[in-house]
This record gives structure tokens, C-alpha cells and sequence, in this order.
């Protein structure tokens, strides 16, 4: 098929020179309309009418040029399509070279559909062959790991809230230590002794402490003072209220 | 600005350009006849069937480039009567 091959690279020649004459004749029109515009300036109407219809005539002869490349782009198809058999979506199974035939997935098989010899095949069989998953399918995985992984999570991201205050705890009464000078309200708690006074000698008796981190004082303060503003509160209002009465009473009586 | 005669001078530059053209694609035209004439005689019937579509699409491409002379000519006429008039 040495012959095709050439008559393929013939015409490939032909619609080269065919798109590079729309340079050349583009240049035509634009002389053209130069000359017609400045004729026209000059008030000779009837030139610059001819000389239009040059342009127009030129504007026709580059669609005709447009036209004669996209048919020469098709015979250069057709010649191919001599070489390697029909090519391109409109294949047809076995039309290819020796029968053979290019599925979309890239394999190429023989008519009655085994893999062709000498053909690599550009998807494994294991994923060729594999059902499709459906969507079920791909959002099961989730749906499994809702109960009992996302329990271990918790479980295990609670392990890093432990180690994580602990830390704190550990920070706080170091910078409590650097700013003040003296030991943090926790290590205070913890160093703690009771002092009891009798006759005898003083006894120094060590208190057991429980063991509250830095960051835990702060806590419980903090919830202590939420605790003694909520109670307040309702008092706040009710005495309020009453001593607003109390006024509106004057201002009646005055 | 771009005198009538250059505008006449460049059409027919383009004119023979594509005569030029269609010779070129008359000689391929002879050439898918000759490789038609090989494919059937060596019974290929599907080669022979692409380059008998290929020989159809050429002798296309030729009638056309016949007409753009045509209409290259008719814009060369339309030049010169603007010059004369």
C-alpha cells in the first residue's frame, strides 16, 4: 500500500498550499477596500461601486478556498482510511487492518472478540471485566463506618483531650510560677499543710490533695462564678421589680 | 493606499497561484486513479473503496478550484472596469 501512502501525502501537499493561499487573497480584499474607500473620498461614486463589487467577488473566491480544504481534508481521510481501515467513531467491527478491531477501551480483538496477537491490552482484564459499581456500591463504605469506627474515633480522639489537658495543666503552672513567683492555686493545693495548735510540739500534718491541674482551677472558678450569677439573678430581678413598685407608689401618693 | 492596478496585479497573482493549484491536484486525481486500478486488481475491495471515495473527493476539489478561478477572474473584471470608468 506504498502507492496510498504517497497519494496520502499528495493531497496533505495540495490542502497545505491551499490554506496558505488565504493569506494572499485576504491581502487582495484588503487592497481592495482600501482602494474603494479612498475612491470613494475622492466622490467617483461609480469606481467605488466596481471596486466593491471586487471585494465582494474576492470575499466569494476565499469561502470557495475555505470549502476546496475541508474536501481535500476528506479525500486525505479516505486515503488513510485505505492504509489503516476505516477509522474513527463510524468504525466498524473488523474493519480494521487483518479484521482487527479497536474497542473504546483501547483493546484491540479479532472478529469473533479474543484479544488480538501482538496487541498490548490498555485496560487489565480484572478491571474489564469487573461489574460497574453501582452507587449503592460506592457510598456503602461510609454507611459501615458510621456505628462502630466512628465510636473508636471518639474514643480515641477523647485519649488526646486527656493528654492535651494534661499538658495544659503542666504549662499553666509553669507560667503561673514565672509570672507571679510563687507556685500556682493547684501545686498550692497539692503543697498544702494544716497547722493544729495544742500543747505540745506543733504538728505539721501533710493534707492529701487531690490532684486538680492549673487548667481545672481555672475551670471550676469559672463554673463557680456561672453558678453564683444564675442564682443571683432571679434575686436581682424580684428585688427590682419591688423597688420599681415602690416608686410607682410614691409617684401616685406625691 | 493601494492603487486599482496593484489590486488588479495581486488578483492575478492569486489566479495563477491557484491554476497552479489545480494542476497540482489534477496530478493526484491521476494518481488515486492508478492506485484505484492496483487496489481492484489485487481484489482489495475495501482499499479500493476508499481511494475510488478519495479519487471523488479530488475531482471535487478540482470543479472547485475551477470556480475559484472563475470567481477570481469575475473580481479581476470588476477592477478594470473601475479603472476604465
Amino acid at each position: 500500500m506504498g502507492n496510498v501512502r504517497d497519494l496520502a501525502a499528495m493531497i496533505e501537499a495540495d490542502r497545505a498550499e491551499v490554506a496558505g493561499l488565504s493569506g494572499p487573497i485576504d491581502s487582495s480584499k484588503g487592497q481592495a477596500e482600501a482602494t474603494a474607500g479612498a475612491v470613494a473620498q475622492l466622490g467617483i461614486e461609480g469606481r467605488a461601486a466596481q471596486l466593491r463589487q471586487a471585494v465582494d467577488r474576492i470575499e466569494e473566491a476565499q469561502a470557495i478556498r475555505a470549502a476546496i480544504e475541508g474536501v481535500l481534508v476528506k479525500a486525505h481521510w479516505q486515503a488513510m482510511s485505505a492504509v489503516h481501515g476505516t477509522m474513527g467513531p463510524g468504525a466498524a467491527k473488523g474493519s480494521g487492518p487483518g479484521g482487527s478491531f479497536i474497542a473504546a477501551d483501547g483493546t484491540v480483538t479479532t472478529r469473533d472478540g479474543r484479544p488480538a496477537a501482538g496487541h498490548l491490552d490498555a485496560v487489565p482484564p480484572h478491571l474489564r471485566q469487573d461489574p460497574t459499581p453501582t452507587g449503592i456500591d460506592l457510598l456503602e463504605p461510609p454507611r459501615r463506618k458510621k456505628g462502630s469506627t466512628l465510636f473508636r474515633e471518639a474514643v480515641g480522639k477523647g485519649d488526646q483531650v486527656e493528654d492535651a489537658t494534661k499538658a495544659l495543666d503542666k504549662n499553666f503552672d509553669t507560667a503561673w510560677d514565672a509570672i507571679f513567683g510563687e507556685p500556682s492555686p493547684a501545686k498550692a493545693q497539692q503543697n498544702a499543710v494544716s497547722e493544729t495548735l495544742s500543747s505540745r510540739e506543733p504538728v505539721l500534718t501533710e493534707m492529701p490533695a487531690p490532684k486538680v491541674g492549673g487548667g481545672g482551677a481555672v475551670m471550676a472558678s469559672f463554673v463557680a462564678s456561672l453558678v453564683v450569677t444564675k442564682t443571683l439573678q432571679p434575686i436581682v430581678r424580684q428585688f427590682e421589680r419591688i423597688s420599681s413598685r415602690f416608686r410607682k407608689a410614691e409617684n401616685r401618693g406625691g | 493606499m493601494a492603487s486599482v492596478d496593484e489590486v488588479i496585479a495581486s488578483i492575478n497573482a492569486n489566479t495563477d497561484a491557484v491554476t497552479e493549484l489545480q494542476a497540482r491536484i489534477e496530478a493526484s486525481k491521476a494518481s488515486a486513479e492508478e492506485t484505484f486500478g492496483q487496489a481492484q486488481s489485487l481484489g482489495v475491495e475495501r482499499a479500493a473503496a476508499a481511494v475510488a471515495a478519495c479519487k471523488d473527493q479530488l475531482e471535487e476539489a478540482s470543479a472547485m478550484t475551477a470556480a475559484l478561478v472563475n470567481k477570481l477572474g469575475e473580481a479581476r473584471s470588476a477592477a478594470e472596469a473601475a479603472k476604465q470608468a
